[in-house]
Parts: C-alpha cells; structure tokens; sequence
C-alpha cells in the first residue's frame, strides 16, 4: 500500500526543520486515507444509484445521507477503526510503545482520531456534493442539519469503538464480524418500534408530512459519542473510572432518548398546505412541500386543461393534501415517493400522468368500482380523448385481437361500441362536446350515476 | 556463585535486587541482583537464559513477579518516576516492530513524540539519530523499501533519539552484515561513554569488541560477571581446540555454572 | 490425513468453520421467526449478511502464515487453492441453504447458494489484488452499497447490478454470481493471495 499523498523525498525542503507530528503522519500514511478513499467509493455508488430518489426534495435528501452515511460509513468505521486498533499489535509495535513515556490515552487519540477525521471529512464532502445536487431541484424546508451533525457523531463513534474492538481483540475476523454485525444491528434497529427504534442511528419518521425536532439527532449524537467514549477511557485512560462517567451520561442520554416518542417530530405545517394555479380549471393544487413541482405539474397536465376549456360542472382543482378529496375535488396523481413520476424536478412521463388525472377526475375513488355499463363506456371514451396515450392504444389493440381469437363475442361487442362512443365524442364540434361533457360532469356524487345521468354518445 | 562483581562506575542508573519473573509455570529470572552504571554492558546467555525478561523489565514492558527495580534512583512503582523514566530511557525490542508504509524520518518522529521529546528539539534529534546509523541518504525513505539490516538501524535510531541515560538493546546485531557490525559496535562504545548501555546477544564477539562488563544470565540467574578480559581468561583455561578466548570463556563459564547449580543442589 | 490436518491448521482453517457455524445458526433462527417465515422479504438482510460472514472467513482463510515459504514448496499449489476454495465454498452454500428453509425460489435457499457464490468470487479476488486478510472488505462494501440502492427505480430490473438482491432464479444474476466465482476463484487459484510483507 502506498498512501495516497506520498511525495517523493526530493520535495523534502533541506536541513533539519521538519519533523512530522504523528497526528500528520498517521492522517497521511497507512490506513486512514485509504479508507477515506473506500468510504467516498461506497457512499457515491449508493447516492448516484438512488439519486432520482432524494434529488428534488430536502428532506428525502436529509433521510438518505443519513442512511448511507450510517448504514455504509458505520460498518466501514467500525472495521476500518478495528483495523487500526489491531495494527500495534500486527506489527508488533505494541512493545516499543508499552516502554514509552506518552500517556495511552494520547496514544490512542492519535493513532485513532486521523481516521475518524477521514471518515468524517468524507462524509461531510458527500453532504456537501448532495446538497448542492439536489439544490436545483428543491422546494425550500425540509432540511435537517443536525442530522447530518449525527451521523457525523455516529461515524466517529464507530471509528472509536472499532479501534477500542481491534485493540482488545486483535483477531483477522474481528473487523468483517463486527462490521456485518453493525450491518445487521443497524437495520434491526432502523425497522425496530419503540425503544429499539428511538435508540438507534436512524429512528424512523416519515419525511414526507414528518419535520424531525432539531435537538433530536444531537441526543443521538450524544448517546452514541458518549458509549464510545466509554469505551475509549475504560481501555486506554490512566484514571479508568473516568468512564464511569461517560458512561452515565450515555445512560442519561439513552433515558432521555427513549422518552422522545412523539416529541421526536411534528407534522409539517406545510404538508397541510397546496399552492395553485389560477390560470386552469380545475385548478392544479400542488403540495406545499412539494411546491416548486407546479409548473411542470401544470405543463405536465396542460393538454387535459386544454381540452376542457370552456366545459362546466369541472371539479374545482386537483388537490395534494394528504386527506380524502371533496365532493368538488379530485385528488392529483401521486407525485412521490420521488424516482418513480417525478425524476430530478420532472414529470417523467407527461402523456401517462395526465392520463393518470384524467382517471382521476372520471373515476374517482369510489368504493364499488363496476360502473353500469353505459356509465363505463362513457368514462373510457372521455379519458381516452382528454388523455390520448399510445401505451392505451396499444393495449386497446391486444384486447381487440384476444377477443378475436377466442371468439368472445361479448368482449367484441363492449369494445366496438366503446370505439364508437370515442370517436362520437372526437368528431363532434368544439361547442357540442363542451356542451356534452358539462352534462357529464353534472352529477356531483360519481360513484352514485346512474346510465340516465350520463349523456349519451 | 562464581560472580566477579565489577565495581560499577558512576551512580548506577539501574539497581535490581532480588528480581524474579514468572511466566505461568516457568521462571523467567529468578533472584537476580544486579547494578548497572554508565558504559556498555553486555548480556550473555543461552536462548531462553532469560536474558529479554531481564530488559523487558528494565525497559518498564514487563512487571517483575517479585523483586526490587530501581532506574535512575526511582522505584517504578510510582507513576511519576515510571514515566520520568521511561522518557530517559530507549529500547529496541528483540521483536522490533514498525509501520511500513510510514519513512525513516516519520517513524523516528513519532518514537520521539512517544517519548515525549520537546517538539523544538524533535526534528534536530531525529537526524542526528538517524544519521549516527548511517540511514541519512534514506531518511525519507519508506522502512517498507529498506533491507532487513537497514530496518534493524532504523530500529537502533529510534532508540537513541532522545539521547537517552538508559539504552536497552534486545539482539541490536542480529541482521546486521560484519562491515555494519563493526560500525555498530563503535556506536555502542560511544554512546556507553556517557549512558548505561545494555546490550543483550548471543554473539559473544559483539561482547567482546564493544562491552565493558560481562553479565551471563543462565536459566535465571547471574552465572558470571567481570569484564571480557576476565571471560576470555576463563577460556584460555580450557580446551582451545575450537573458538576463540571469549567465546571459550563463554562456555567456560556457563560449564561452570550448570556444575555449581547441581553440585550446590546436592550438597 | 495428519498432512490434511496441518494444512487445516496453517490456514486457520478451525476459526473458518466456527464463523461457518455462527453464521448458519444466527441464519437459522432469523429464518425461523414467524413473521421472516411468512414474509419472504424479510429474509433479504439475511441474504446479505449470512453470505458476507461466510465468505469473510473464506477469505481469512486464504492467508498464509508462511508465504516465502510455502512458494518454495515443491508441491503444486494450484490444486490445493483450488481444493481450498472449493470445499469451502460448497460447505458454505450447503449450511447456509439448509438455514433458510421455506419457499426456495422467493429469497430462499437459491438465492443464498447464489450469494455465496458471487461473495466467494468477489473475496478471491480481492484475495490476490489487496490481500487475504483485507479481502472481506470489498466484498462488505459493494453488499452494503447495493443492499442501500437496490430498490430505486431503475436498479430493480437492472440484475446485473443487483444480482444479489434478486429473489432467486433470475437467470442474468446467477450468470452474473457465476461469473465472479469462476474468474475470483480461478485468478485466486493461478495467482494465490497478495504478498504481504509484513511479517506475521
């Protein structure tokens, strides 16, 4: 292994200067920038691979640094603190230092500390890069920074503990067992209710509606820093009883924690809000947190809004509250979980989504969903024409030919006159489809019509 | 007891009596009393005589089993003498171990903070030490590019970097070619002039170029002590068909020894 | 046998199968818990986990204490690395397999042999390029990297990539775990494990 910043000796400036403080030394030789190296490989691959997923939305950003940054950067501390721990002994150096004068603690410090600094300059420069990559695409609150404070915590303490690991127990299997146990721990503990749960590095809440209190991951900070201190004093201070100490601040820590149950989070006052436009109808509601999503929901939905200029009986708006749409509302196809509809602040695929809100206006949510059968072939006709997509097409014609082939006179029969009633409502004029689908659109509990309260096509 | 005890010179920075060590079952050393003063002291002895328990204790890595240990005047006892000690003295270990990645001049450094050297004074000291090996062309250099006598000097600088009033030397010789040798042992004799030097080898020709004192410690305890005029003496006695005076004398009086310990348990 | 029994030992081999045991009883009784029983999904972590102990102790395993002195060995090596490589992974596929009882094709017992196998392959690899005893590490890093990943949207059909997330028969992850078995296993078997100088 070479370390990373090695210079050639030439580069030396001459006479006797310099002498390299260990803490110098050790931050730049040996494991510590290989590690640093190996840590900002991991967490890249992980953040690039999901990062449709969190780019566009501050606190989706804040859960997933959280998230790899403990559940990668804590195992690769643990093994990586682990290794170093057990290098005094793998190179036999732990007799030299055993004669030495320098205090075990300072020892300790210095041989561990450079590379929890690694870990943590790299984790902060991946904060740092994320943010900035999800910055073009995201509407303002949302941010936790305290939480990226304690998964910085997380990590030294991860980095300590494994050095204090690999001291005590200078095994070859020590770092890959205790790094898959922290692996394991971990995610038992992100999926873990109660206690478990809040004592973990990752306590669950839901980004989406949730706001996580600001103090909240710095008691995380504190409970996993103050174990780990623990830890440190009872193996290398002079005065061991000093852990005593940490380690009551650490159960102090652990009882306070465990009483934060539903002080943890609040709702997000904005998820109870919607910005609009003015300009549609119905208008297009987009979630407050969400907010900088309307103009490309709008554009997204512009050719449906288009077709139905000049029609009445439309529901007011399409709505994005996290609660059952009114009578005069129809809710906005789901824009989350990010990755899937909306990519990096665009509606990946507009002619689907548009169909998806044509769906939603014409067949809202109703618990029986078997329309009569004239009532059917009218809903299909109007979302065909407000949403004209080449998938439903396509998929039109599969089921004109399955029915063909296995003589399913019926089907055939649903299917023509469902093509009939399209291209009845396509080819009138502008003024009698206006007029036509007012008339459908008039009753006001949908699920409820009946096959005189549609118009006919 | 076939000890010839030399008067020592000076103070006597080390002062052991009655020192025993015990490793579960066997023993180490076993009552030793001995005092080293300023000068290069040389420990002889088979493998296993106990010969690296001895410096192990002196150097503060091992605690003795019983016995009395006094470096520099102080009981070790103590945390504030241990330390002041341990700042005063330098070891190489028979095992030495380094980091490879690290150079000459870093780990040299680093042995000095260890030893809680005085920052200003750290990187003047840590040339001169690593000059009086003959490593200055290499000092930034990495140990790992080193060869296996080079890594055996480093391991001598970093012993000597602070100057130190006491120098334990487990093996210093062992990877080192004749030429280096020779150059070592003259190192030894000047740093003996002004420090207690205590080499453990089982080169007896090492002893006898470079040491003022003989100690030659045989299944735990003192078998001889004199200077190596008076060993090689012993061996010009004896059967001169092979080696030379010292080593002679060597076995001379190991033979000696081995004799007094079961004729004296008979009697 | 007695020459079988020194190899064992001289590779630490004992240690080996003590992590083996440990794995497959921590596997058994997570398998077994009622609701990882009924909920396939839940035995995802396991699958990561129980392969990544395993093979970190294969990869262990493969560390010579001796590695001047066993080059000067008359004996052809090659066979043995690849007798060593072998018994142990087929040991590890058959405990861990037999760990996850239950439907087999959905996060079960395929899936596991698959896992270990590109585990294996991955770890031998890694064996000759940074050293027997560091050869879990890239192994632990790319689980846990795409363990994090695999479920954003286009990495759920891209198999290649997350070859050891997928349920079970999937044809391009078995071909993708096979291919690292055969060229970790056989550049581990040509090559041996990275020099390392340091003595121990």
């Amino acid at each position: 292994m070479t370390a990373l910043l090695d210079r050639p000796a030439t580069d030396a400036p001459p006479g006797p200067s310099r002498a390299p403080h260990p803490f110098r030394v050790e931050l730049l030789r040996g494991l510590a920038p290989w590690a640093g190296l190996a840590l900002f490989l991991t967490l890249a691959w992980a953040l690039i691979a999901k990062s449709a997923t969190w780019q566009g939305s501050w606190s989706e950003t804040t859960v997933a640094l959280r998230m790899a940054g403990v559940m990668l950067g804590g195992p690769l501390a643990l093994a990586a603190g682990c290794w170093q721990g057990a290098r005094e002994r793998r190179r036999r150096t732990d007799e030299l230092r055993a004669s030495t004068a320098r205090g075990p603690l300072a020892q300790f410090m210095t041989a561990a500390l450079p590379l929890a600094l690694w870990v943590l300059a790299v984790y902060a420069a991946t904060v740092g890069a994320a943010l900035l990559a999800c910055a073009p695409y995201a509407s303002p609150g949302g941010l936790a920074p305290t939480v990226f404070l304690s998964t910085g915590a997380v990590l030294v303490a991860c980095t300590l503990t494994g050095h204090v690991v690999g001291a005590r127990l200078p095994w070859r299997l020590t770092a890959p067992v205790l790094a898959v146990a922290a692996f394991g721990t971990f995610g038992l503990s992100m999926n873990a209710s109660g206690v478990a749960g809040l004592l973990g590095p990752i306590p669950e809440y839901a980004p989406d509606f949730e706001l996580l209190a600001w103090w909240h991951p710095l008691l995380t900070a504190g409970w996993f820093l103050s174990l780990a201190s623990t830890a440190v004093l009872a193996h290398a201070a002079c005065r061991r009883w000093s852990a005593l100490i940490t380690l009551a601040a650490a159960a102090t820590t652990a009882l306070v924690l465990s009483g934060t149950g539903d002080t943890m989070t609040h709702r997000d006052p904005r998820a109870g809000q919607q910005v609009c436009t003015t300009t549609t109808t119905p208008q297009i509601c987009v979630n407050a947190t969400r907010a900088a999503l309307l103009p490309e929901v709008t554009k997204a939905l512009s050719g449906l809004t288009d077709r139905l200029k000049g029609v009445g009986n439309l529901p007011a708006r399409f709505e994005d509250l996290p609660r059952r749409s009114h009578a005069d509302e129809a809710e906005l196809p789901t824009l989350t979980p990010y990755g899937w509809t909306v990519v990096r602040g665009k509606i990946a695929d507009h002619d689907r989504y548009a169909w998806e809100a044509a769906m939603q206006m014409v067949e809202a949510d109703c618990a029986n969903p078997q329309a009569p059968g004239r009532v059917e072939i009218a809903d299909r006709a109007v979302v065909r024409y407000l949403a004209p997509t080449d998938p439903q097409d396509s998929m039109r014609e599969h089921r004109f030919e399955s029915a063909r082939a296995a003589d399913d006179q019926a089907e055939l029969r649903r299917l023509t006159a469902e093509q009939k009633a399209y291209d009845h409502l396509r080819t009138m004029s502008t003024a009698d489809r206006r007029a036509w689908l007012t008339r459908y659109f008039a009753p006001a509990d949908r699920c409820a019509r009946t096959e005189s309260e549609v118009p006919a096509l | 007891m076939t000890t010839m005890t030399r008067p020592t010179t000076g103070t006597g920075a080390v002062q052991v009596s009655g020192l025993t060590v015990r490793h579960r079952r066997t023993t180490a050393l076993d009552g030793v009393d001995l005092d080293f003063g300023t000068g290069v002291h040389g420990l002889l002895g088979p493998n296993g005589a106990g010969k690296t328990s001895l410096i192990r204790v002196l150097a503060t890595v091992a605690r003795p089993t019983g016995g009395r240990v006094e470096l520099f005047g102080g009981d070790l006892t103590a945390p504030r003498t241990l330390r002041d000690a341990r700042r005063r003295l330098g070891y190489l270990p028979q095992d030495f171990g380094y980091y490879p990645g690290f150079t000459v001049r870093e780990f040299v450094a680093y042995v000095a903070w260890l030893k809680e050297m005085p920052a200003d004074t750290t990187p003047a000291a840590v040339e001169r030490a690593v000059a009086r090996v003959g490593l200055a062309d290499r000092i930034d250099a990495k140990i790992r590019t080193l060869s296996g006598g080079m890594v055996r000097r480093v391991g001598i600088a970093q012993a000597v970097v602070n100057a130190p009033q006491l120098l334990l030397l487990d093996e210093p010789t062992a990877g080192l070619d004749p030429e280096q040798r020779v150059e070592f042992r003259s190192l030894l004799r000047e740093l003996g002039e002004e420090a207690t030097v205590i080499v453990s080898t089982h080169l007896v020709e090492d002893v006898a170029a470079a040491c003022t004192d003989v100690t030659l410690i045989e299944r735990g305890r003192v078998a001889y002590r004199g200077t190596p005029q008076s060993l090689a003496a012993l061996g010009r006695d004896g059967d001169e068909s092979d080696g030379n005076t010292t080593e002679r004398g060597y076995t001379a009086a190991l033979r000696a020894h081995r004799t007094h310990l079961t004729g004296g348990g008979q009697a | 046998m007695t020459s079988f029994a020194l190899y064992a030992r001289s590779r630490a081999l004992p240690t080996t199968l003590a992590a083996f045991a440990a794995a497959t009883l921590f596997t058994l009784w997570a398998a077994t818990r009622p609701e990882t029983y009924v909920d396939p999904q839940r035995r995802i972590p396991l699958l990561a986990l129980a392969p990544l102990l395993a093979t970190s102790a294969i990869g262990v395993s493969l560390h010579q204490y001796a590695q001047e002195l066993d080059r000067t060995a008359a004996r052809p090596w090659w066979r043995l690395r690849l007798a060593h490589l072998l018994a142990l992974t087929a040991l590890a596929a058959l405990l861990l397999a037999m760990a996850v009882p239950g439907h087999s094709q959905e996060f079960g017992a395929v899936a596991m042999v698959r896992n270990i196998l590109g585990a294996t392959g991955i770890t031998a690899a890694a064996a000759v390029l940074v050293g027997a005893r560091l050869s879990w590490l890239p192994t632990l890093l790319y689980f846990g990297a795409v363990f994090l990943s695999y479920s954003a949207p286009h990495l759920r059909t891209a198999t290649v990539w997350t070859w050891s997330m997928q349920p079970g028969p999937q044809r391009a992850a078995w071909a993708v775990a096979m291919t690292a078995f055969v060229v970790g296993g056989a550049l581990y078997v040509a090559v041996g494990t990275r020099r390392e100088r340091e003595r121990s």
